[in-house]
């Protein structure tokens, strides 16, 4: 049976939301389809992980240019920022793709608008009834789809944890606008005396923009990759997670991770944490400076509390978020259909 | 400033005023103020941000005028915490128009709001302002931004609005920060009007009425009217 050609337009990397969820789905859907990357930059085919990862799957990797002529073949682009500026997505659509787009963020990308407008997407396909409410209006008429976010749950075991030193931390692309103003500060103010700070992904942009703070010995700031997002995730005992204001998370895949792997969630409301987990129950969602307080306090306090919350996190992500048979039927219908 | 001054004096802090005035005064290094019509309410800022640079010190502290000295502050900088800026801050009034004749304040806050405050928003009682200097740049950046926020909502930022929002976007935590927090450094002062005076300070030009009940637990260092609790 020959499967339905897909090109997808993307990098699987291993830093950022995008970049991993298109490592999760590569894995997912290749059963379903007959899949073949599509690089806009031409530096991914030097990246030995990239196309490690690629090979050993049996896929093949092409720079864009040379997509062929495919009629009915779908090209699904996975938050690529300069598809719409580039001309790319005029291409694909001259060569008889069907487009399908997922942005990924809360914020439309330069051209993307206009691409809608212009009929240049066929479908769009959203992480969260949340992102897509924010899209209503550039996506007004044009076929839409709800996908959620695919992890593997293979990848991220959970794990029972009590750390000889209490252990908080997050793990986010190295962007300040991910952090809150004074995140140094919030981790300290929050009152844990005898503690560990983990931070990955950390780089110089964080340096600078974090300058003012002393960071004592009681923080571990480490850059990406330095190790892997499971092992990262399973030295902590709590994933607190403070987001700087003006960004919303679509979804919330590190959150997501860590309930996989048993660090319970503690993280901000105002994002659409609310779908991922039951607050007081599978992890907590907090309004103020206090909310959170009180939550790592807690949890810091009853250990019992905390591995009884860790299972029920990690069992619902598995069986409600990450369930690969579900999955599978929604990217199969989101993409055939 | 001369009483400020003085007053420090007084009370064995021999630390030097820098104060940007148009003529001189008295225990202070003085220096002449500019018109920059740029900074448009943000004036101490720019001063700060542009003149104490050249004093090559860690930390900026900046006095209001009205502060008045009690005895050394000893340990200043504790007030700090965590956070590169300390303000002291009060609880926002829940009244219409404030003692201070406010009557933006709900806007204000509604800025805040805007502006990405998500605690109970406190408004700032600037009698003083310990900024770390390696923060100024982060520090200046917030001001302006809010300051931006503010003039599109119709507002006119002052300093007090402004340091009150960056204040609570650098500390985490707003309570570990509002003036009876610190009952070391701090005599409370309740307004004049409301309060029926058990005590009362001098310090030759300043009378001031202060509540003891409640939170004198302290040894206080500093008073000043801008420092006053509408629920302690």
């Amino acid at each position: 049976m020959t499967l339905p050609r897909l090109f997808l337009i993307g990098v699987p990397a291993r830093v950022g939301g995008a970049a991993t969820k298109i490592r999760h789905l590569l894995p997912l859907l290749r059963a379903a389809f007959h899949i073949t990357l599509v690089f806009l930059e031409r530096c991914w085919f030097r990246e030995p992980d990239v196309m490690g990862f690629i090979k050993s799957l049996g896929m093949q990797a092409i720079f864009i240019t040379d997509v062929p002529a495919s009629p009915g073949a779908v090209a699904l682009v996975i938050c690529e920022p300069k598809i719409f500026v580039s001309g790319a997505i005029r291409k694909l659509k001259a060569k008889g793709l069907r487009v399908v787009f997922s942005n990924e963020m809360m914020f439309p990308f330069e051209g993307e608008a206009e691409a809608a407008k212009e009929g240049l997407i066929d479908k769009a396909l959203f992480v969260s009834d949340f992102q897509r409410r924010a899209f209503s209006r550039i996506y007004e008429g044009v076929s839409q789809a709800i996908t959620g976010n695919f992890i593997d749950p293979g990848e991220f075991p959970f794990k029972p944890r009590r750390n000889p030193v209490f252990t908080i931390g997050r793990l986010s692309r190295p962007d300040a606008e991910k952090f809150p103003h004074d995140f140094p500060v919030f981790y300290e103010e929050l009152g844990l005396k005898s503690v560990r700070y983990r931070v990955m992904a950390w780089d110089g942009s964080l340096d600078k923009a974090f300058c003012w703070h002393r960071f004592g010995p009681e923080w571990d700031l480490i850059p990406a990759r330095k190790e892997t997002a499971a092992a990262f995730l399973h030295s902590l005992d709590l994933f607190v997670y403070p987001i700087g204001h003006r960004v919303q998370e679509s979804w919330g895949r590190s959150t997501v991770e860590s309930m996989l792997t048993g660090a319970v969630p503690v993280v901000p409301s105002g994002h659409q944490f609310h779908n991922l987990m039951v607050h007081g129950e599978s992890g907590f969602i907090c309004e103020t400076f206090q909310d959170f307080q009180g939550a790592v306090m807690r949890l810091h306090d009853d250990y019992a509390h905390r591995s009884r919350m860790a299972r029920i996190a990690a069992e619902h992500a598995r069986e409600n978020l990450c369930n690969p048979r579900t999955h599978r039927e929604i990217w199969e219908r989101a993409l055939l259909a | 400033m001369e009483q400020c001054a003085l007053s420090a004096r007084d009370a064995g802090v021999f630390a030097d005023f820098h104060v940007v005035a148009d003529a001189p005064i008295s225990h202070c290094q003085c220096y002449r103020a500019q018109e920059n019509p740029a900074a448009d309410g943000l004036e101490a800022l720019v001063y700060l941000k542009g003149g104490f640079s050249r004093l090559h010190q860690d930390y900026a502290v900046w006095i209001a005028p009205e502060t008045r000295f009690l005895r050394p502050p000893h340990d200043l900088l504790s007030l700090l915490r965590a956070s590169p800026i300390h303000v002291p801050l009060r609880a926002a009034s829940r009244r219409p128009s404030d003692e201070r004749g406010d009557d933006d304040g709900p806007r204000f806050e509604a800025a805040m709001r805007k502006g990405g405050v998500r605690n109970a928003i406190h408004q700032a009682a600037p009698a003083i302002c310990i900024i770390r200097m390696s923060a100024m740049d982060a520090v200046f950046r917030l001001a302006c931004e809010f300051a931006a926020v503010a003039r599109a909502s119709g507002l006119t930022p002052s300093l007090s609005n402004t340091l009150a929002y960056v204040m609570q976007m650098l500390c985490a935590n707003p309570d570990k920060h509002r003036v009876q927090a610190s009952p070391n450094i701090w005599l409370p002062v309740r307004d004049a009007w409301n309060l029926t005076p058990a005590r009362r300070v001098g310090r030759r030009d300043l009378i001031l009425g202060f509540d003891p009940s409640g939170y004198m637990e302290g040894d206080p260092a500093l008073v000043s009217t801008l420092c006053y609790e509408t629920t302690p």
